[in-house]
């Protein structure tokens, strides 16, 4: 007992209901998602009686989950490895100075954030090239150099020595090959992390499948749930089911990963 | 900006890799963007293949003198108070975090930090809709707690309590963010100073006052203008647990997607009207602009008189 003792009290008292608040929801979701709808519907705030895992079949099958999923990854490969490869071709030569041009190109990937939003002449573009609708299409305003990988990436080659680039090249090294072979290796736990948070904002994105596409062929897994609620909007167990399920594989690789996460986050908020 | 070094490669080979980021950076971020303003200035579709020309400011005539004063009150009301509700809240909150989750007297701070942040990993459409199970009218958990006081709510669904719940869902997603920046802020102050300040013989309170939010204060700021910005923006939680059914939550980004993909609304009235939506997009550009300087300048005022 210390004269720190009212404060510990006071700050436990906050993390308590702070997580109340950030499990209690997570929990409840859980707990809906394994009742039959009749004991929901008696009492929608009580505890399970029983499990029953019939809301997850039924779910799985009614948004179409299983066709959803292959798309989904197929999508968070394809734009993530874009993507980050990009981001380190584009931030090597950036961060080195070895280009005149170097400051004016960084500045027209900085220059973005300050632009008004151009979601509209976007989805011109890609509907008059043909694109709305196709997976090309879906993927192509979710690809590119800039953003948080850049920005970490440059700060994290500037801790690379330059001499290893010398060294490659009185070795008479190709650029590409010294890039696979020498500087993606020493970058690799940028990169892991940067990876990790481009695939998460992929997965996650719905706005872009609601507006891009509408052959339901082509879906993510979002989309899935986001049908789910309009078609079958009484039926909550279901809904929870299949939230549980597209949630399930972030929460899992969340528990893994998330020193990467936060590291990556935290690079993204210094660079502002 | 460093100065140009000698490369050790190729010119050649260094722009033939810079070449596609900064294609698809011109191509689809830069162009767009410009294009934005040129498009408010037409009538132009989201339906491919029906003709379209330049309307002057027809649409801008629309925006402030053919819609409903009401409703255009009620739209900038909204996103005034979601823009502000948000900053403010979510700030307040995420630096008595920081501050209890970097202090040596808590244990287990790593879980307790994993599990605010996790709803960032979770994404808008799974926090929106675990809201919406638990913020259930009918005899949800939270309306049988409040019920207790005598209380009731309609919560997403109720007009007058509709945009509160929404700024509440925004920042239980988003509190995560803010919460890691300011640890990473408060874990680079050196430990020498808070040591200096013991000598000298400094109370808690003193600490937080002198050493702790002076050094904190840039990271603070950083976090007010991601918010700012961030906050009007953003339509996502609104879109998909009020669906914008009334004018209740209606916010200025949440317009320019309703007007621009009609995907905001239960009734066709959006209509895929782009060019009318780029004007809803430019007004937004323009209000986030004069937030933002309004702000720089207040707390510039302040630095000022200190």
């Amino acid at each position: 007992m210390s004269r720190n003792f009212p404060l510990k009290v006071l700050i436990y008292t906050f993390i308590a209901i702070l997580m109340i608040v950030y499990l209690f929801p997570l929990f409840y979701a859980l707990n809906t998602s394994v009742r039959t709808k009749l004991d929901y519907m008696s009492n929608p705030s009580g505890l399970a009686k029983s499990i029953h895992l019939e809301n997850y079949v039924e779910a799985f099958k009614k948004a179409n989950l299983s066709a959803y999923v292959g798309n989904s990854i197929f999508y968070m490969a394809v734009c993530t490895t874009a993507s980050i490869l990009m981001a380190i071709f584009l931030a090597f030569p950036l961060s080195r100075g070895y280009l005149k041009i170097g400051g004016f190109i960084l500045g027209l990937f900085l220059i973005s954030m300050f632009l008004p939003d151009g979601t509209i002449p976007q989805f011109q573009i890609l509907l008059r090239l043909g694109l709305y609708d196709t997976r090309l299409g879906y993927m192509i305003g979710m690809i590119g150099g800039g953003g948080t990988p850049l920005l970490m990436f440059y700060v994290y080659i500037k801790g690379i020595p330059r001499d290893f680039d010398e060294a490659a090249s009185i070795d008479g090294c190709g650029y590409f090959k010294y890039m696979f072979r020498i500087m993606i290796p020493l970058m690799k736990p940028a990169i892991a992390s940067m990876t990790i948070i481009t695939a998460i904002g992929i997965w996650n994105d719905i706005i872009r499948a609601i507006i891009y596409l509408s052959n339901k062929k082509l879906y993510p897994i979002t989309r899935g749930l986001y049908v789910f609620r309009g078609q079958y909007q009484v039926d909550m167990t279901q809904q929870m089911a299949a939230l549980i399920m597209v949630a399930a594989p972030l929460i899992i690789m969340y528990a893994f990963l998330q020193r990467y996460i936060i590291d990556g986050v935290v690079a993204g908020g210094i660079k502002a | 900006m460093q100065q140009t070094v000698k490369a050790s490669f190729p010119k050649w080979a260094l722009l033939l890799g810079i070449l596609p980021a900064l294609f698809l950076q011109i191509t689809m971020g830069i162009i767009p963007s410009i294009t934005t303003f040129i498009l408010s200035f037409t009538d132009i579709s989201g339906v491919k293949g029906v003709p379209w020309k330049f309307i002057g400011l027809a649409n801008y005539k629309e925006f402030f003198f053919q819609q409903s004063t009401r409703d255009l009150l009620a739209v900038l009301r909204n996103s005034l108070v979601f823009c502000i509700g948000v900053t403010v809240i979510q700030n307040l909150i995420a630096l008595f975090i920081a501050l209890a989750l970097n202090s040596k007297l808590v244990k287990g701070r790593g879980f307790y930090r994993s599990v605010i942040f996790l709803p960032v990993v979770l994404g808008v459409l799974v926090t929106s809709y675990v809201w919406l199970n638990t913020l259930n009218p009918m005899e949800g958990p939270v309306a049988k707690l409040i019920g207790l006081f005598g209380l009731n709510s309609g919560f997403f669904t109720s007009a007058s309590s509709a945009l509160a719940w929404c700024i509440f869902t925004q920042i239980w997603m988003a509190m995560g963010y803010s919460m890691v920046i300011n640890l990473a802020g408060l874990q680079s102050i050196p430990n020498e100073l808070y040591e200096a300040g013991e000598i000298d013989g400094t109370t808690g309170m003193q600490k937080f006052k002198y050493i702790t939010f002076p050094l904190l204060w840039p990271t603070i700021n950083v976090n007010i203008m991601l918010a700012i910005i961030g906050s009007l923006q953003s339509y996502q939680v609104i879109l998909f647990t009020t669906g914008g059914r009334n004018m209740a939550t209606q916010t200025l980004s949440a317009r320019v997607v309703f007007f621009a993909f009609n995907i905001n609304s239960g009734s066709g009235a959006g209509a895929m009207r782009q060019g009318y939506g780029a004007t809803w997009a430019m007004i937004l550009f323009i209000f986030i602009f004069a937030a933002t300087l309004i702000y720089q300048r207040a707390v510039k005022r302040r630095e000022e008189i200190q």
